[in-house]
């Protein structure tokens, strides 16, 4: 097991976006840095520099262990890992019952991810290993760090309470993240915890930036995901991350097979020339707006019926299927747009809360707005965070569907929770801030 | 369950009575359990306490007040005697082998408890029964907030998991306004609506703080004369100054425990079964006894840590005991919740409501017998018309809710033609398909309750050394436990 990278191992490296993060980054690990903290806007490419770092290091003799939240991105992790180095071994470690996720399926059954259970199987030498933080909490206890770079996925995601105790799992540690997702949250409680330096809800990269001040932080600064007209909406969400979009906008464009019903032909027109809008429907909806969102589950299944294609007219690729989803706040709201897709759409349309699609991509997003449906804007519906998950998981096109008595809601709005001085950034009055910068941002 | 909270609100307005949001009991109230009744002082620190009522419920409660509590002398003989009785409480839980419960009126009271606590716990300035209690103290405050503890009796908050009235959250935090909705109380009048009882109940204070007007009238002057008679130094005149501020502080203590007894009364009967454990029929205790299981746990590790070097009631949460003290938090939510939707009917309905449980009417069911070697998955095939418009997904696990079923992890979900769903499940072993005959109606929750989910966390969190963590500040925290 060698204690640090053969730069003159390294693959030349190669041009692209990000590409100069990405050097810096395996310089850093070649000279045994540690911690590093990678700050990433949604659709950069992290998984992918991620995988590259651990088939690098992997290639180079170390052990690797990759900590991720699910085992879906574990599974994910896994994958991009084999197919950067096929002659690295990769194992994914799940728990006893976890079925293997979809995002490893098929490279598990081509044999080029192994798959164990049992943390004693995972065999010696270098190696790359991808499991979520609860099943690395079963590891045994050792002596000597069993692995020699730890890579923390999504750690802004990872409470800091989660990650401290896998920390002596390996000697160096990456930690890599998009500052923009939803903060770690807890069913219970934390009031307990407020006002001191850390609490353990804490995001795992936050906690690291503070206790090592001093730690290189690599800034992706280009979005592959996301074109240029959505990367300017979000900005205001990443005030410390300038970030451009890699496609132009209007590059990528929705192509309809059948003429859609009048929502989805409303929609295919405010969208066009555009990758992000704001669609206002009149009235008001009452508590959670249940309107609102059956609209959205009729818009998504006219948006299925028509047969869209997504395009990408500045590449070579092939046009594609169009995938869609619609992203709530709240589960009730899922219900609700659920109880209108209906056809064909039932089980191609993806419904779902902005927490459990983090992390995945869609052609075209229907986000309802979280603020709609609320006389008295509170705490979880101003997060910035979930906001910026819900309009930046499209390559094409996103809608933000909303009322305009959103507008006046957010204007009359005080900020009334707890505030505690001295280390808490006070979310509520930044996510007040947030919405009506990208409310303001997003052509009606 | 806010939609049905809401639906039985309006409801309880209607009939002018409360109205049941639970059809079982959450929360088991000791015959002997502790009330205790406080009074603070206005204008000083929370910490202070000027008078207290104690004792069981089913026995003798005893009063004592101190003329001025700023004086430390006479405060610290005040934290003597209440100290002498949460002794006798604490004794007998040891002896029964059970653990200490309290019950105090609202929110209020346990924030002023949770001040008593932390002005004493620590404090070596104190005689040392007044930091023991301010231990113990802190011990009941802090099992507060563990989602299902049994030790901590805030009655507004135990009555309001059962019963809701026609007010508004807010107002519920009255404890005799609540209670007027329950059964007049003695000394309203006859002819009174309810409205009009809860309007004359809201003018006595029920917590710590008493009504301004009550202290300017009859407290302030009765504090000026003890003042006074302290500067003239007449010993008559002082012991009569005395007995005059008690005699000021009786009444709303008097109140304060008249409400806890009946709040006790209220919530010992109840006359709701005990929340079930459906996911372990064949054990004979239910859900309730799990949490009381857990309850005794804790005190008697808490017991069995007081005379260690490290404590376990920590001033502030270190970066370990604050992840510790999460996971259980976390996990005895999670175990209790789960608990609820299986146990509680109406929690369920809520659940199936708001898309978190599934319902649906079973058409088929078609078998697939597992291989014949050990370890083998049985598939079954499930076509149902669920109800709501969640469907199950590929890879999840869902549970029947039903006595003893044995989870399932969904194998593929195939929507047909006419409404109805196809969903191919499995589990290790035989086939069991108790409780879906066709045409039986079957919901399908997410959870079952892991009552040893806590314990686990703790056992791993201790397993892992993370002295070495660049996630932890370079001091280790010691005082985790």
């Amino acid at each position: 097991m060698s204690t640090s990278l053969d730069p003159e191992r390294e693959r030349p490296p190669q041009a692209g976006p990000n590409r100069a993060a990405a050097d810096r980054l395996r310089l850093l690990l070649a000279r045994g840095t540690t911690p590093v903290l990678v700050r990433s806007p949604p659709g950069a490419g992290k998984t992918g520099l991620v995988a590259e770092a651990a088939a690098g290091s992997a290639s180079a003799g170390e052990r690797v262990c990759a900590v991720t939240a699910t085992n879906n991105q574990a599974g994910e992790l896994a994958t991009r890992t084999a197919g950067t180095d096929p002659d690295v071994q990769v194992v994914l470690l799940l728990g006893h019952t976890a079925p293997i996720p979809d995002t490893a399926a098929a490279a598990v059954a081509d044999g080029l991810v192994m798959v164990t259970r049992t943390i004693s199987h995972v065999p010696p030498g270098p190696v790359v290993v991808a499991s979520s933080s609860a099943k690395w909490m079963c590891h045994p206890r050792t002596d000597q760090p069993p692995y020699d770079l730890q890579i923390l996925e999504e750690a802004y995601m990872q409470p800091w309470h989660a990650t401290f105790p896998l920390a002596n799992l390996a000697r160096r540690h990456l930690a890599v993240g998009d500052p923009g997702q939803t903060a770690p949250f807890a069913a219970t409680g934390q009031r307990r915890w407020r006002g001191q330096p850390l609490s353990p809800l804490t995001p795992a990269a936050e906690a690291l930036e503070r206790l090592h001040p001093h730690a290189p932080v690599i800034l992706l600064d280009t979005s592959l995901r996301l074109p240029a007209d959505t990367c300017d909406v979000l900005q205001p969400l990443y005030p410390d991350l300038p970030f451009r979009g890699l496609a132009q906008t209007g590059q990528r464009v929705l192509i309809s097979a059948r003429r859609p019903g009048p929502a989805g032909s409303r929609f295919l027109a405010l969208i066009s020339g555009r990758s992000i809008a704001r669609l206002d429907l009149p009235g008001s909806g009452g508590p959670l707006d249940p309107d609102l969102c059956r609209y959205a589950g009729r818009l998504a299944t006219e948006l299925t019926d028509a047969g869209l294609t997504a395009v990408d007219t500045g590449t070579a690729g092939p046009p594609r299927p169009a995938t869609i989803a619609v992203v709530c706040a709240r589960t009730r709201q899922v219900a609700a747009v659920r109880s209108a897709v209906t056809g064909r759409a039932a089980s191609a349309v993806v419904v779902d809360t902005a927490n459990r699609l983090q992390g995945l991509e869609y052609d075209v997003v229907l986000a309802v707005d979280p603020l709609a449906g609320h006389n008295r804007l509170g705490p979880f519906v101003l997060e910035a965070g979930r906001l910026s998950v819900m309009l930046s998981r499209h390559h094409n096109a996103c809608g933000l569907l909303t009322r305009p008595e959103v507008a006046l809601a957010l204007a009359r709005h005080v900020p009334t929770s707890d505030r505690v001085l001295g280390h808490d950034p006070d979310a509520e009055h930044q996510g007040r801030a947030a919405h009506a910068a990208v409310r303001g941002l997003l052509h009606p | 369950m806010p939609d049905l909270v809401t639906a039985a609100r309006v409801l309880a307005h209607e009939r002018q009575t409360v109205v049941d949001v639970t059809t079982t009991l959450r929360l088991k109230v000791a015959p002997h359990a502790l009330i205790l009744s406080l009074a603070g002082m206005a204008g000083e620190h929370d910490g202070v306490l000027h008078a207290f009522t104690a004792g069981p419920a089913d026995g003798t409660r005893e009063t004592h007040a101190v003329p001025d509590p700023r004086d430390r002398d006479t405060q610290a003989a005040l934290w003597s005697e209440l100290a002498r009785i949460v002794d006798r409480t604490w004794q007998r839980a040891l002896d029964d082998r059970t653990f200490p419960q309290v019950l105090v009126s609202g929110t209020a009271a346990l924030d002023h408890l949770t001040q008593v606590a932390e002005r004493l716990r620590n404090n070596t300035r104190v005689p040392d029964d007044a930091r023991l209690l301010g231990q113990r103290l802190s011990y009941w405050v802090d099992r507060a907030d563990v989602p299902g503890q049994q030790s901590v009796v805030v009655a507004t908050t135990a009555l309001r998991e059962h019963l809701v009235t026609g007010m508004s959250p807010g107002e519920e935090e009255h404890l005799g306004a609540f209670l007027e909705w329950c059964a007049p109380g003695p000394g309203m009048p006859a002819d009174a609506s309810l409205l009009e009882r809860v309007e004359l109940a809201e003018r006595h204070a029920t917590g710590p703080a008493r009504r301004p007007e009550d202290d300017r009238g009859v407290l302030v002057p009765a504090l000026d004369r003890y003042s006074l008679a302290q500067l003239l130094g007449d010993p008559v005149e002082i012991l009569a100054a005395a007995e005059a501020v008690g005699a000021a502080l009786r009444p709303a203590l008097r109140h304060q425990t008249r409400l806890l007894r009946d709040a006790h009364a209220v919530l010992t009967g109840l006359g709701l079964p005990e929340l079930p454990d459906v996911a372990r029929p064949d054990d004979p205790r239910n859900a309730l006894d799990r949490l009381r299981d857990a309850e005794t746990n804790a005190f008697s590790t808490w017991c069995a840590y007081l005379d260690r070097p490290v404590h376990p009631i920590s001033g502030l949460d270190g970066n370990v005991a604050a992840a510790y003290r999460l996971a259980r938090h976390e996990s005895a939510n999670a175990a209790l919740s789960a608990a609820v939707v299986l146990g509680d009917p109406l929690a369920r309905e809520a659940a199936v409501l708001a898309g978190t449980a599934l319902r649906g009417r079973v058409l088929r069911v078609t078998q697939r017998a597992p291989a014949d070697r050990p370890g083998a998955w049985s598939r079954t095939v499930l076509q149902v018309t669920l109800t709501g418009p969640g469907v199950p997904r590929a890879g999840q696990t869902w549970h029947l809710a039903a006595p003893g079923a044995a989870p399932w992890r969904v194998d593929a979900t195939t929507p047909g033609q006419d409404g109805t769903v196809k969903i191919t499940v499995s589990r290790p072993g035989r086939a069991d398909t108790t409780g879906c005959a066709p045409g039986a109606t079957i919901d399908l929750v997410r959870d079952v309750p892991d009552w040893d989910a806590a314990r686990r966390a703790a056992g791993r969190l201790r397993e892992r050394d993370a002295a070495r963590s660049p996630w932890l500040p370079a001091r280790t925290d010691r005082s985790s436990t």
